[in-house]
């Protein structure tokens, strides 16, 4: 197994603020191709923060991060943007899908940015929505979806730039039992069958329940690294 | 978008509105007082004293008629006088005109409101304003008497009978005259036969006015041949007037169209924050997220434009076979020599010009907006609500 992602040591401190916040306070975490890894802990322990400087959307206040072999700390914005579209995959707790595209334009968009040929996107926004189960909403809206059909959609989008992994903060937390049971096990699927790396944040035992690598953050520090399964 | 729409509208309807103004001010200073073109006495604008006479000006006229582009034409003899009545004197231009000839050149006939236009049977007839009548208390048959020098420099009096009683609709130019018939003045200044003060000629094409101008120099070279626009150059200081309040008001609106368009653009933007913390968050750069908001907002305009066009079109179109009634105004309109019924000018060059104008404008106000949208940062976006 390849490492893909390398943090090390990491610090992180909110200084907008009257009194300065140390959101993350030393961590250090590999993440190696093919896990399936949870990032758990009450709120406000630091996993939307590690996960936004794992995905380049926030930069640590000390260490580095190194994905994929480039030492994402050293990027300046532009360049960040790039690796984001090149490298991850993002799914958000809110889908935030664009309401005025369709399912399919929805997946498709992205590989519009990376200037893919029309072939080419219909083939992978074919084969992407058939894995999360919506060939049939593919022309549908998001405002036609349900909130676990939007979170597939987001799911396919995460997935059409061929990302080396996916990030998700939360991504079950505006879902149901049977919507959440079900974008895991395409989650699990696509990981499985296809070696995608998902690491994702979360409180829901559901969860917690079926990751293979269960991380828990506690005041900035991570506090047990679980790997449940083989 | 509405802001496109109306603000485009009402420019292109303000321009036309008061090119349809001007337009009708010239036109009505051209067809019912300066005609388009005149002759006169070298010495006669300097000093218009009786003495200043065209000797051959029957003749002129005569001559002129095998010009085909003139359409009326007729002599006048003038003098200032005092005009005295039961209730006052006062100063007054008094114009011998030609009745038949005058009718067809400046339609006074027309605009007779009481009594009667010369017809040949009146004894002593003169014409008055209606603004004067009001202030002298003349009514029809009133007698009234003028007091003028002649072209010897004697003092000559005359009397009259009020014929009739006019208003052309431009009461500053109508309080200074009055008319009597052509040949009771002419014999009572001095002048002989076929003598007159003021050849006035209207064309039937006046794209033509320098060839006509021409003409007539050439049979009278000895004379002062003169366009409208040199009798009347208050028309050009007008149509200055009128052009630079448009520009004030294009000013204002393009103003008010650009705080339209930003405040528009920024609630877009503030509406979509988590939508763009998105897209930049999965590899949207800042130049393809400037350029998305700068082209929405062109589209929107280029969208909006057309319809602010079309209506403005059609509006003005409406307007300049109907008239807009300002009915309310129209003393003061009567006093600037511009009827109360308006009709807006479509003017294609205006069109193409202010529509290029609002799209700029459109754009360089989507560059703030633009610009927010560009300094988002896309953790922060993501985390509104």
């Amino acid at each position: 197994m390849s490492l893909i992602i390398d943090v090390n040591n990491i610090e992180k401190t909110y200084t907008e603020t009257a009194v300065p916040v140390h959101a993350l306070r030393g961590v250090d975490l590999q993440i190696e191709a093919g896990e399936f890894t949870a990032i758990v802990g009450p709120s406000g322990s630091g996993k939307s923060t590690l996960l936004n400087i794992i995905g380049g959307l926030d930069v640590p206040s000390t260490g580095s991060v190194v994905v994929n072999g480039t030492d994402i700390s050293q990027l300046n914005a532009n360049q960040l943007i790039d690796f984001r579209q090149k490298n991850i995959g993002f799914v958000f707790q809110a889908y935030n899908l664009i309401p005025v595209l369709t399912a399919k334009e929805n997946v498709e968009f992205i590989m519009l940015l990376q200037g893919r040929s029309k072939s080419e996107r219909d083939a992978r926004v074919k084969e992407l929505l058939e894995e999360v189960g919506l060939m049939d909403k593919m022309d549908n809206r998001p405002t036609q979806l349900s909130g676990g059909q939007q979170q597939r959609v987001a799911v396919a989008r995460a997935l059409a730039s061929k990302p080396s992994f996916v990030l998700a903060d939360e991504p079950t937390a505006n879902l149901d039992s049977k919507s959440t049971a079900n974008l895991l096990d395409i989650m699990l699927k696509l990981n499985q069958e296809e070696g995608m790396t998902f690491v994702f944040s979360t409180h829901d035992q559901r969860v917690i329940d079926r990751a293979r690598r269960v991380l828990t953050l506690e005041d900035g520090k991570i506090v047990s690294d679980i790997k449940t399964k083989a | 978008m509405g802001a496109v729409i109306l603000g485009l509208w009402s420019i292109l309807f303000a321009t036309s509105f008061s090119a349809g103004m001007i337009s009708a001010m010239i036109e009505k200073g051209i067809r019912h007082q300066h005609s388009h073109l005149q002759i006169h006495h070298n010495n006669y604008q300097k000093n218009k004293e009786a003495k200043h006479f065209i000797e051959d000006a029957e003749s002129i006229l005569q001559k002129s008629a095998s010009d085909e582009n003139i359409q009326a034409s007729a002599a006048r003899v003038t003098t200032q006088a005092m005009m005295n009545t039961t209730k006052g004197v006062r100063g007054i231009q008094v114009i011998g005109v030609q009745a038949e000839r005058e009718a067809q050149l400046t339609d006074i006939d027309q605009f007779i409101i009481t009594g009667k236009y010369f017809d040949g049977k009146q004894r002593k007839p003169i014409l008055v304003s209606k603004g004067i009548a009001e202030k002298m208390k003349l009514k029809e048959s009133t007698k009234l008497v003028l007091t003028f020098q002649n072209t010897l420099g004697d003092i000559s009096t005359l009397s009259f009978r009020v014929a009739g009683i006019f208003d052309t609709g431009n009461a500053m130019l109508d309080d200074t005259r009055v008319y009597v018939p052509f040949k009771s003045l002419q014999t009572a200044l001095g002048l002989a036969e076929g003598q007159a003060h003021e050849l006035a000629f209207f064309l039937k094409d006046a794209s033509e006015l320098e060839r006509s101008q021409a003409a007539l120099a050439a049979i009278a070279p000895r004379l002062h041949v003169q366009s409208w626009e040199d009798l009347a150059p208050e028309f050009r200081v007008f149509e200055e007037q009128f052009r630079i309040s448009i520009y004030v008001i294009l000013f204002i609106i393009m103003l008010a169209l650009i705080f339209g368009i930003i405040n528009t653009m920024l609630m877009a933007v503030l509406e979509r924050i988590r939508e763009l913390g998105m897209l930049m968050a999965v590899g949207m750069n800042k130049r393809k997220v400037f350029n998305m908001i700068l082209t929405e907002t062109v589209l929107l305009t280029l969208i909006g434009a057309p319809i602010g066009i079309l209506l403005a079109w059609i509006s003005i179109t409406f307007f300049s076979e109907n008239g807009i009634n300002l009915g309310a105004y129209a003393e003061g309109l009567s006093s600037m020599g511009v009827g109360h019924i308006i009709r807006p000018v479509f003017e294609p060059e205006v069109f193409f010009i202010t529509s290029i104008m609002i799209i700029i404008t459109a754009i360089l106000a989507a560059v703030y907006p633009a610009y927010k949208a560009v300094k988002l940062k896309p953790v922060e976006a993501l985390r509104r609500a």
